[in-house]
Order: structure tokens, then C-alpha cells, then sequence
């Protein structure tokens, strides 16, 4: 998936875990500067990442996932990490 | 007031005049006793170097904003409400406020606009401390459904207490918080008000949809100062963390005024829980004593499990939770994690101050919360309404404590016959279900009612109910606690879909969205479960326990 496709998978992922999050995201700015999204919220959204894309994220990595550009950065790492495996 | 409080009393005593404003205790005791440079408050924004405040510093900031209130004839009788997240301005507005002999409540920023207008409406709030996006999201919505609130002040750019003038355009009906402070007077004395006047107004969830205002007096920073120390081993400079927001009690009770009446410093941090981040603190603060919840503990443990830790952190020397009884498994790793026991405590909004726990210098008991800290006394009464028999060892029954105390709550704010129904004789009855063993260890088995805990804080189904009522797609609903591995438990919804509307993922996301715009994180749904009828008793109230996945 290119990284355009990926951020806009993330970003419907992040919707439905979180339904108040905008269309329009800034991606560099972190979420909860754009939105309300508490721990659970944050933790609820790596999972289903991971879930959806059959990828394990490592949790030294959650807090980077914190902006769209910062997941979208961590789950193309975490699928390249996967496909090498393969 | 039994002979122990007295004698607390006696050794808390401020050396001045007006002896008895919770403000005398927690800031002009220090500066009269020559400690204005010791450090009150280090705070910790979002991005950027942590900020140290002196209670020098904290002082001064307070008198500005208390003076500010006398001059707009915000006095004894008028309430002050602060919305914002955890910023040093909320401190100095929750303090100043106490300073002008005025009541304080402090509002969980995470509330949507339904549950903020509530509370607002409810406390009669005359003045409103926030945020400028705060103000946009949650109250300029609702702000013509508020004819007492006459003010609005906006804090943009939170951390410049010193720096007083104004710093932005705020929204229009707003005015800029460092103005007002600027304005202010730097030196400005602690109102004299009697022992029992009414100082801290805390909402919490009833089993009506309506939140129940608790109304607690001056003289209850007794009881925080003396708990801060008899449990939490808390002394002058001791280096401390409160892990809650000042939007729940423990935030207020434990967060500032405790630590603030031993002269502590106490740190805070304005980011949300972030397990990397927490190792930094701990370690980079020297924290010392650290009162946090199993919640929080789960998920650091969670990360921790994964690798996510920290250096040695040779000068912590407590850890204390709140909120839930603390499972075995996190106590253990707690023990292994940090080298040290994770200490439980047990109060409740009502009770102002710990009442149960394991204290600094026991040693934890599995399965117990912990013991009545003394001067208080407990015990477990069963039976019938009509006749109630106090437990045997062992025997489940309902907590009660021995009145009177001094952070007793005082009443239910509008409604006086509820109050009067939360005792029987001289007992408080605290609607917890508990046992106690031969030797006084309280264990906790459930609570009473239609309420439960969601991460530590008590959610009302009814309040939530309403609001997800306003859907059209919504005929029915029933909210119910879920089991969830970290957050103990989470809020779920059991939804009877109104005809013409087809239960499925897009109904689901529909609904939930809604409610969590109206409700925020705090109190709206996680998840749906669309049902075709609700479990009701003959008379129609909704079972919410037969909804599915009961509390343990």
C-alpha cells in the first residue's frame, strides 16, 4: 500500500474507534491537539490497526503513532518488518 | 467531632487570625513561616521544560485572582467553576477562589457539553474559568441555558503566572485570564470564614440521570492534611505525584490540597497517560510518593511487559492507588516493578478523605483494601431495611462509617432529603458492599445501585441513557459495565433500534458518535449491543445487571 493509502486507511480506522475525530486531519500535529481522545481511545486505535492489518506493532512504538503522519510512518514499518519475515 | 479530631486539629492550627479558610492552611501558613521559596508546584506542559512555582509564587498568583473575585462581588455564597485541563491556572483559580471565601468546583475537561451544562447549571455557577477552545467546544454552545454565569475568563497559553498581561484575543462573552491576574492584587488575606462554610462543591453520579453536587466546608482540609500524612507519609518537600485530574476528587483532595497542607511539591503533568513519558517523570522528579489507579498501573504494566520502562528510581518510597480495589496480579507486579508494595486506599467523594487503607507503614494484606485509618471507625451492616445488624467477620454487608468527620460531606447540593437518607443513626451509610476480617482488613465485594465504575470513576447509566435517547435512532437503551483487561471496566450500550433504522456497523458508528459528542470520553459508550427488547422488572425499570457481563 503506498503511504497515501495507508494514511487514509489509518485515518477511517481512527474514526470509527474514535467518532468525534475530523475528515480533515492535519498530519503532523498530534491527535489529541486536533481532537478529544483520551488513553483508552489510544490504545483501542493501535489495536485495531494492528487487528486490521495483521501487524504487530511494537509498544515502544505506540507513542509515535500519536499524529497520522507518525502511525503512517509505524504501520508502513511494521508491514515492511512483516513482509520480510514472509 | 470525637477527641482524636480535636487533637488534630490542635497541631494543624494556622498561627494567624482567620485560622480557618482552607487557603490558611495550604498557602499562608508557608509564606508566614518564611517557606515562599520552597518549591509548591512543578508542572510539566504538554511540550516544552517543566516550570517550577514556588508557594511564594502560587501565593501571590492566588491573592491576584482572589482579589479579582471581591471586586466583582463574587463572594461567600457564589460558586466558581474551572474547566480546563491540568494547568497551573487551575490551581490558582481553584485556590483564589477558597481565598474569596467562595465555593470551587472543578469540571472534568473530558465531559461533553450535555454533562458540563449539567453540572453548571446544577452548582448555579456565577464564574467560569477555561480554555479558549474549551469555551467553543463545551460552553458557547450551551451558555444561554446559564443565566448566573456572568463571566467567562479564558486561559490561552497556560504556565505565565508571572507574565500578567493579556496575551490574546479571547472569544467573544470571554475575558483573558492573565488580565484579570494582572489587575489583581499580589497580596490579598485569606477571607475569614467560619469552619463550616461551604468551600468545595464535587459532582459525582447518582442512579438518576441527574449528578449529584457534594458539598464539602473549610474545615475539611483538616482531614486531607491529616490523611496526607498518616496515610500517604507525606511531609514539608516531600516530592509527590497525583496521578488524577483534578476533575475527580482525588485530583482536588489528594492532587492539592493534601500535599499543599503538608508543604509538599507536587508535580504535574499536563499530557495524558503515556507509559514512556511516566518513566521519565518518575525518574527525572525524584518522585518520592506516587498515588495513581489500577487502571493506569495495568497499562504500565502492559508496556512494561513489552520492554517500555525506566532507570532505578532510588527515592520512591510509596505507591498508593484509588479507584478500584487493586487486583493481585497488578499488586505483584507493581512489587516486582518498582521494588516496593502498591499501598491501597478506599474513600469516596462523600468521605472527602481516605477512610480505608494499607498506609505507609503497614505492610498490604492480599485481597484487602486495608484497615479504618484511625481515628476513623467502620463497620459492615446487613439486613433489612428496617432492621440492620452489623456483619460478622467474613460477612458481606453494607460499609458504614462512624459520624461525624471533618470532611464529612454536608449535604446534596438541592437535595437535602437524599442527604438525609445516606445515614442511619450515627453511621454514614456508603452504599459499598464490604467484609471485614477479625482483625478490621476491609474487603470489597460490589456496590449498591445503579451506578458502577468505568477506570476508577463512578458513571450514572441513567445520565448516559438520556443522552443516547436524543438519537432517532435510539428507542431503548440500557448502559452496563463491560469487563475490559485494562480499563477494568468499560461503558456499553444495549440499543433497541427505533423502527425504519436497521441495526448494523453504520447504526452502531452512528450512535456512538453522537454520544460522544454530546457525553465526551469520560462518560459515552465504547461499544453497542443492539438488542430487541431490555430486561425490565414488573414496574419497568430497566435490570441493568441481567444486560450481560455484570460487575465482579
Amino acid at each position: 500500500m503506498s503511504a497515501p493509502d495507508l494514511a487514509t486507511a489509518i485515518h477511517t480506522t481512527l474514526r470509527r474507534v474514535v467518532p468525534v475525530a475530523p475528515t480533515e486531519l492535519d498530519p503532523q500535529a498530534p491527535f489529541r491537539d486536533q481532537f478529544e481522545m483520551d488513553s483508552l481511545d489510544f490504545l483501542n486505535f493501535v489495536l485495531a490497526l494492528e487487528k486490521e492489518h495483521g501487524v504487530k506493532i511494537p509498544e515502544a512504538r505506540y507513542p509515535r503513532c500519536a499524529s497520522l503522519a507518525g502511525a503512517t510512518q509505524v504501520l508502513g514499518d511494521a508491514l515492511a518488518a512483516g513482509a520480510t519475515k514472509a | 467531632m470525637t477527641d482524636a479530631w480535636v487533637g488534630i486539629r490542635a497541631e494543624l492550627k494556622a498561627p494567624q487570625q482567620t485560622p480557618h479558610n482552607i487557603t490558611a492552611l495550604t498557602l499562608t501558613r508557608h509564606v508566614q513561616a518564611g517557606a515562599s521559596e520552597r518549591v509548591a508546584l512543578r508542572w510539566r506542559p504538554r511540550s516544552g521544560p517543566t516550570v517550577t512555582y514556588t508557594y511564594g509564587d502560587l501565593d501571590r498568583a492566588v491573592s491576584r485572582f482572589a482579589s479579582g473575585l471581591i471586586q466583582e462581588d463574587i463572594v461567600e455564597g457564589h460558586t466558581v467553576a474551572i474547566l480546563a485541563g491540568r494547568i497551573p491556572e487551575l490551581l490558582v483559580a481553584f485556590l483564589g477562589t477558597l481565598r474569596a471565601g467562595a465555593v470551587a468546583t472543578v469540571l472534568f475537561s473530558s465531559f461533553g457539553p450535555e454533562p458540563v451544562l449539567r453540572r453548571l447549571q446544577r452548582g448555579g455557577v456565577n464564574l467560569l474559568v477555561t480554555t479558549p477552545r474549551l469555551y467553543r467546544d463545551k460552553v458557547a454552545p450551551i451558555r444561554d441555558q446559564l443565566p448566573n454565569l456572568r463571566r467567562v475568563l479564558v486561559v490561552d497559553g497556560p504556565g505565565r503566572l508571572a507574565a500578567l498581561s493579556a496575551q490574546s484575543d479571547p472569544p467573544e462573552g470571554t475575558e483573558d485570564f492573565g488580565a484579570w491576574l494582572a489587575r489583581g492584587a499580589p497580596v490579598f488575606p485569606d477571607v475569614d470564614v467560619e469552619a463550616e462554610d461551604p468551600a468545595l462543591l464535587h459532582f459525582t453520579s447518582g442512579t438518576t440521570g441527574e449528578p449529584k453536587g457534594v458539598v464539602h466546608v473549610h474545615d475539611s482540609v483538616l482531614a486531607h492534611a491529616y490523611t496526607g500524612k498518616r496515610v500517604l507519609g507525606l511531609d514539608a518537600g516531600t516530592r509527590y505525584w497525583c496521578t488524577a485530574d483534578p476533575g475527580w476528587v482525588t485530583g482536588i483532595s489528594y492532587g492539592i490540597l493534601a500535599p499543599l497542607a503538608r508543604g509538599a511539591t507536587l508535580f504535574i503533568d499536563e499530557e495524558e497517560f503515556d507509559a514512556e513519558r511516566w518513566w521519565q517523570n518518575l525518574e527525572a522528579e525524584r518522585v518520592e510518593v506516587l498515588y495513581t489507579a489500577p487502571t493506569a498501573l495495568r497499562l504500565l504494566r502492559r508496556m512494561h511487559a513489552a520492554g517500555v520502562t525506566g532507570g532505578p528510581l532510588p527515592f520512591l518510597r510509596g505507591i498508593f492507588s484509588v479507584g478500584e480495589p487493586l487486583a493481585h496480579a497488578d499488586a505483584q507486579w507493581g512489587r516486582e516493578a518498582f521494588g516496593i508494595p502498591v499501598r491501597d486506599t478506599w474513600w469516596q467523594t462523600e468521605t472527602g478523605c481516605i477512610v480505608v487503607a494499607t498506609c505507609w507503614d503497614e505492610e498490604p494484606k492480599d485481597g484487602a483494601v486495608g484497615r479504618a485509618v484511625p481515628p476513623f471507625e467502620v463497620a459492615c451492616l446487613h439486613g433489612t431495611e428496617e432492621r440492620k445488624v452489623v456483619a460478622g467477620p467474613g460477612e458481606p454487608g453494607e460499609l458504614c462509617i462512624g459520624t461525624p468527620w471533618p470532611s464529612m460531606f454536608r449535604t446534596y447540593l438541592g437535595n437535602p432529603a437524599l442527604y438525609a437518607r445516606s445515614f442511619l443513626g450515627t453511621w454514614y451509610m456508603s452504599g459499598d458492599v464490604a467484609s471485614l476480617d477479625a482483625d478490621g482488613w476491609v474487603s470489597f465485594v460490589g456496590r449498591r445501585g445503579d451506578v458502577f465504575k468505568s477506570a476508577g470513576h463512578l458513571i450514572s447509566p441513567a445520565e448516559v441513557e438520556d443522552a443516547m435517547l436524543q438519537h432517532p435512532g435510539v428507542a431503548d437503551v440500557g448502559v452496563w459495565g463491560r469487563h475490559d483487561p485494562v480499563a477494568g471496566t468499560l461503558v456499553e450500550a444495549h440499543v433497541v433500534p427505533a423502527a425504519g433504522h436497521e441495526p448494523g456497523d453504520d447504526l452502531a458508528r452512528d450512535i456512538l458518535g453522537f454520544a460522544r459528542a454530546k457525553l465526551g470520553p469520560a462518560l459515552a459508550p465504547r461499544t453497542i449491543q443492539f438488542r430487541t427488547h431490555l430486561p425490565r422488572t414488573p414496574s419497568g425499570k430497566i435490570v441493568r445487571k441481567d444486560l450481560g457481563n455484570p460487575q465482579p
